[in-house]
């Protein structure tokens, strides 16, 4: 911490490094020094009583296993655990992923349907928390100030009768980031044949993944029947902005987007039906 | 910033000190300092798996890693795993004609040592899934996964 407040923007922060050495050694990221923090203990680890808590060091190989996050926030450790091959994730971490601020960053719409918050630690300042939805500002950007680091993150236990998923669209089934990302929490009502509220964030689908909140709203209190579904992937798809890069087209990934988002609403809704009866 | 720092690792059980220069990869000083080429360089960017080698017992592309970062850690190469279940997982590889050009893997039997020590009686996909992150342009990957099968079928001997 004292490093960091001293060198400021000068640093790069490194856990353990998957994609950043690459990108010092080729020029695409500049830095005077280089941190090491994977050995800072208090940013590690997971603790999970309903809320959870998880290290921003803890490596997405833990993520993906843990008993707790498994059960409780299973779209979360789905994401981790498709976040590059087993090796990757063994040195990947959730802080580094979600500070790399990529507009297809797995780990950031399943968070961001979590209401998850990001610590950030100074020694100046201490620690602050901030909305993980105000943290991503842009592509590759971040509120982090330059003497900063994210030490935790944050989510609030989920309501009952809910359900998570976390849909990727992507050329093949492994080692590839997605073209598309779509994350939902859906929460029936008592009756089980309507939605009391939904969550939905997306990726690939702008500069950076976001909450499409205007099809939250349209989605609540309906049955989450093909005319609510289409009516709410409509209003998602007004709020993006795809590009054509090498991995897909923007027309591709906009014809993608509502299926994606129906299957992830049809998935969840029978998970739900299916606990509960 | 391309400074050179002595560091001390233990590599393969043995305490060694070496130089490490800058960014410099684990993948290059263990290759060109160590001399351990086993470990082999496929895409230099953390894509492919030829490279993966286990710290403190889990599987990283050390192309990727940056050496002065292991210091005082354990490192696990290719030629350090002669553990029955490594050599079980060699055999078995021989067996199922997994190989074909063989610069893979090296890398494949180093993944799935740790692979296999830690999850005894994987399924097929889970076993497809652990490999996900080494490629091999030769076999397809169907004799690897049946020589993975074998060593599970028989009882995977202990490491």
């Amino acid at each position: 911490m004292e490093k960091l407040e001293s060198f400021g923007a000068d640093a790069a922060l490194v856990a353990d490094g998957t994609a950043i050495r690459y990108q010092l050694v080729s020029g695409q990221i500049k830095a005077k020094v280089v941190l090491h923090i994977e050995r800072l203990g208090e940013a590690q680890g997971i603790s999970c009583n309903g809320a959870a808590h998880l290290g921003a060091l803890t490596n997405l190989r833990d993520v993906a296993e843990n008993a707790d996050i498994l059960k409780r926030f299973p779209s979360v450790a789905q994401a981790a655990g498709k976040c590059g091959g087993w090796q990757t994730q063994s040195v990947a971490t959730v802080g580094g992923n979600v500070c790399g601020a990529a507009p297809n960053a797995d780990l950031l719409p399943p968070l961001l349907v979590q209401d998850a918050e990001i610590e950030l630690t100074s020694r100046a300042r201490g620690s602050r928390t901030l909305a993980l939805g105000e943290f991503v500002l842009d592509a590759y950007k971040t509120a982090r100030a330059a003497d900063e680091m994210a030490t935790a993150f944050l989510m609030p236990a989920p309501p009952t009768r809910s359900a998570y998923i976390y849909v990727r669209i992507q050329r093949r089934s492994a080692m590839e980031r997605p073209i598309i990302g779509v994350a939902l929490r859906l929460t029936l009502d008592d009756s089980l044949k309507q939605v009391q509220e939904v969550r939905i964030a997306v990726s690939g689908a702008g500069a950076v993944p976001f909450r499409a909140s205007e099809a939250e709203t349209l989605l609540a209190g309906q049955t989450p029947g093909k005319e609510a579904v289409c009516a709410a992937a409509d209003a998602i798809l007004k709020r993006c902005t795809f590009r054509t890069d090498a991995r897909a087209s923007a027309s591709y990934r906009a014809a993608v987007l509502p299926r994606a988002f129906a299957h992830a609403v049809s998935e969840c809704a029978t998970a739900i039906t299916d606990i509960s009866s | 910033m391309a400074t050179t720092e002595s560091i001390t690792a233990t590599v393969n059980g043995r305490v060694e000190t070496f130089d490490v220069s800058g960014l410099e990869s684990l993948m290059d000083v263990l290759r060109d300092t160590l001399h351990l080429s086993g470990t082999k360089e496929g895409c230099r960017e953390g894509e492919c798996g030829a490279c993966t080698v286990l710290l403190d017992g889990k599987p990283i592309n050390s192309c990727a890693y940056i050496a002065r970062a292991a210091a005082g850690r354990e490192i696990e190469t290719i030629e350090g795993l002669q553990d029955a279940l490594s050599l079980r997982i060699k055999q078995a590889i021989v067996e199922a004609s997994g190989i074909q050009c063989g610069y893979c893997t090296p890398g494949i039997v180093v993944m799935l040592s740790a692979f296999l020590r830690r999850i005894e009686a994987p399924d097929e996909a889970l076993i497809r899934e652990a490999l996900s992150g080494n490629i091999c342009r030769c076999t397809g990957y169907s004799q690897i996964v049946d020589a993975v099968l074998r060593v599970v079928h028989e009882g995977a001997p202990a490491a």
